[in-house]
C-alpha cells in the first residue's frame, strides 16, 4: 500500500487536495436543532410581527415617496406633499453627487473625438461649434443646486481666468430633449 | 439548550414540549429577501417612467399621431381592441399609466430610480453576507449534474397539473440536497442578473466616467437594452417563484419570515416515503 503510494505521490496528494477543496464547497446536511415549543412560538411571533410591521413600513413610505398621480390611479388620495419628502429625495441625490465626483479624476480622461465623427445634429449646428466669440454675451445662471447656491458664469469672466481648451466628447442625456441622445461637441475650459 | 419551561399547556405529553426544527435561512437573507419587495417595485416603477423619455425602441414618427415609441403603439392597439377601454383618456400613455409612476415624471423617477438603485446594491450586499454567515451560499452553487435534473423537474411541473387531473400517481424526482436543480439554477442566476443590473446600470448612469463599463457591454445604448431586458428577467423568474412557493404550502413560505423549517428531510425523500 505504502510502496503505491510513493510511485504516485502526485496522484495522491492531487486527489487529497481535490477533495478538500470539494468537501469545502459540497452542501452541509441540515442541522437539526430540538427547539421548546414554547421558545419556539415566541420566536415565531416575533419574527411575523416584524415582518408585518416591515409590510407596514413599506406600505407607508410608498405612501410617502409616490408621487400623487400615481396614488391617484391607485385609489389613495394625498392632498399634499410633504417637504420631508423633498429632503429625502434630494439626499440620495446628494449621496449620486459624491460618488459622480469621487469617479472624476485628472488621470481618468473620457473618451475624445475629432471633429469628423462628430455627429450633425440640429443642436449642435450640425456638427460645426463655433468658438465662443460667436457668444461673446454668454452668459449662465444655475439655479436649483444641490448646495442650495445660485451660480453665475459669464463667458467673458471664464476666458480672461481660464485657457481655452477644445475636446470633443460624446454627450449622453437622457429625457428631456429627446432629439439630442447621442453625440455632441462640447469645450471644456480647464484652468 | 435551555430547559423545558413549564407552560400553561393544555396537553400534558411530554414530548410535546420539544420540537425539531432545521435552519433554512439566516436572518440577513430573509431581511434583504423581503427588502427587495419594495425596492424592485420601486426600480420597475421609475425605470419605466425613465424610459418613457427617451424610448430604446422606437420608429419613424407615425404621420398622423407623431407617435414613435413602440409601448404607446401598444397602449393605442391595446385601447381600440379591448372593449373596456374604448373610452380611455389618452390612448399612448396607457402602458405607462399602469406599470410605471406615470408619464412625464422624469425628475422625481430618477431621483426614486437612484434612491432605490443604492438601496439596492446595499441590500445585495446584506444578502452576500448572510450567505456567507449562514453558510447558505453552499446549496446554490450549480452542480455537474444539474442540467440533466433542472430537465427532470422541469417535466415534473409540466406534468404535474395533468397527472392530478387524470388521478395519475406523478412521482418526484428524488434529490438529496437543500434545492433541486431548477430552484438552484433560479436562486443562482437572480443575484447574478442583479449584478448585471447594477452593471449596467452603472454603465449607463456614468457612461462618461465609466466608458469602459459601457464599452464592455457594447456601448451606451447596449446597456440600455441589457437594463431593460434584465428587467424582464426578474418578471420570468418571480411568476413561476411565486406559485411553486404558494403551491409549496406554508412550510416554504414561513421558512423565509421566520427562518426554520419543521421539513427535516429534502422534500422528495418525504414523498418518496408517504
Amino acid at each position: 500500500m505504502s510502496s503505491k503510494q510513493n510511485r504516485h505521490p502526485f496522484v495522491v496528494a492531487k486527489s487529497v487536495a481535490m477533495k478538500k477543496l470539494e468537501s469545502f464547497f459540497a452542501e452541509r446536511p441540515p442541522r437539526k436543532i430540538e427547539m421548546v415549543r414554547a421558545r419556539l412560538h415566541q420566536l415565531t411571533r416575533r419574527d411575523v410581527l416584524l415582518f408585518g410591521a416591515g409590510a407596514a413600513a413599506a406600505l407607508a413610505g410608498g405612501g410617502f415617496l409616490l408621487p400623487r398621480e400615481t396614488l391617484k390611479r391607485l385609489g389613495v388620495r394625498r392632498s399634499m406633499d410633504s417637504p420631508g419628502k423633498e429632503w429625502f429625495l434630494n439626499r440620495a441625490v446628494r449621496i449620486d453627487d459624491d460618488v459622480a465626483e469621487a469617479l472624476y479624476s485628472a488621470n481618468r480622461r473620457v473618451p475624445t473625438y475629432t471633429k469628423s465623427q462628430i455627429t450633425p445634429l440640429k443642436n449642435n449646428y450640425n456638427g460645426a461649434t463655433p468658438d465662443p466669440g460667436y457668444i461673446s454675451g454668454w452668459n449662465l445662471t444655475l439655479d436649483g443646486l444641490a448646495s442650495g447656491l445660485s451660480v453665475s458664469l459669464d463667458i467673458r469672466n471664464l476666458t480672461s481666468h481660464f485657457s481655452l481648451q477644445e475636446q470633443i466628447t460624446r454627450l449622453v442625456c437622457v429625457g428631456f430633449c429627446v432629439a439630442c441622445a447621442t453625440t455632441e461637441s462640447a469645450t471644456r475650459l480647464s484652468p | 439548550m435551555p430547559p423545558a419551561k413549564k407552560t400553561k399547556s393544555t396537553s400534558t405529553v411530554p414530548q410535546r414540549q420539544h420540537v425539531l426544527v432545521v435552519k433554512r435561512h439566516h436572518f440577513l437573507v430573509r431581511w434583504s429577501h423581503w427588502l427587495n419587495v419594495p425596492l424592485l417595485l420601486g426600480l420597475v416603477l421609475s425605470g419605466i417612467s425613465i424610459y418613457w423619455s427617451s424610448p430604446v425602441y422606437q420608429h419613424k414618427p407615425d404621420p398622423v399621431t407623431g407617435n414613435f415609441d413602440v409601448a404607446a403603439d401598444f397602449g393605442i392597439w391595446l385601447c381600440a381592441h379591448v372593449p373596456g377601454l374604448h373610452h380611455y383618456s389618452s390612448p399612448p400613455d396607457w402602458i405607462y399609466n399602469h406599470l410605471s409612476l406615470g408619464p412625464g415624471m422624469l425628475a422625481l423617477a430618477l431621483r426614486l430610480h437612484w434612491l432605490c438603485a443604492y438601496s439596492f446594491m446595499v441590500n445585495g450586499m446584506v444578502y452576500v453576507a448572510g450567505l456567507v454567515l449562514g453558510g447558505g451560499w453552499r446549496s446554490l452553487l450549480p452542480r455537474r449534474t444539474d442540467l440533466f435534473d433542472a430537465l427532470r423537474m422541469f417535466r415534473y411541473y409540466i406534468g404535474f397539473p395533468f397527472a392530478k387531473l387524470l388521478r395519475r400517481q406523478w412521482r418526484h424526482p428524488l434529490f438529496n440536497t437543500k434545492y433541486n436543480a431548477l430552484q438552484r439554477a433560479a436562486y443562482f442566476s437572480v443575484p447574478v442578473a442583479g449584478c448585471l443590473s447594477v452593471a449596467t446600470g452603472w454603465a449607463i448612469h456614468k457612461p462618461m466616467q465609466l466608458h469602459w463599463l459601457a464599452a464592455i457591454l457594447g456601448g451606451y445604448n447596449a446597456a440600455r437594452v441589457w437594463h431593460f431586458w434584465l428587467l424582464w428577467i426578474y418578471i420570468l423568474f418571480l411568476a413561476p417563484h411565486l406559485i411553486l412557493v404558494l403551491a409549496d404550502g406554508w412550510d416554504t413560505l414561513r421558512s423565509m419570515i421566520v427562518g426554520w423549517s419543521t421539513r427535516l428531510e429534502p422534500p422528495a425523500v418525504i414523498a418518496h416515503e408517504q
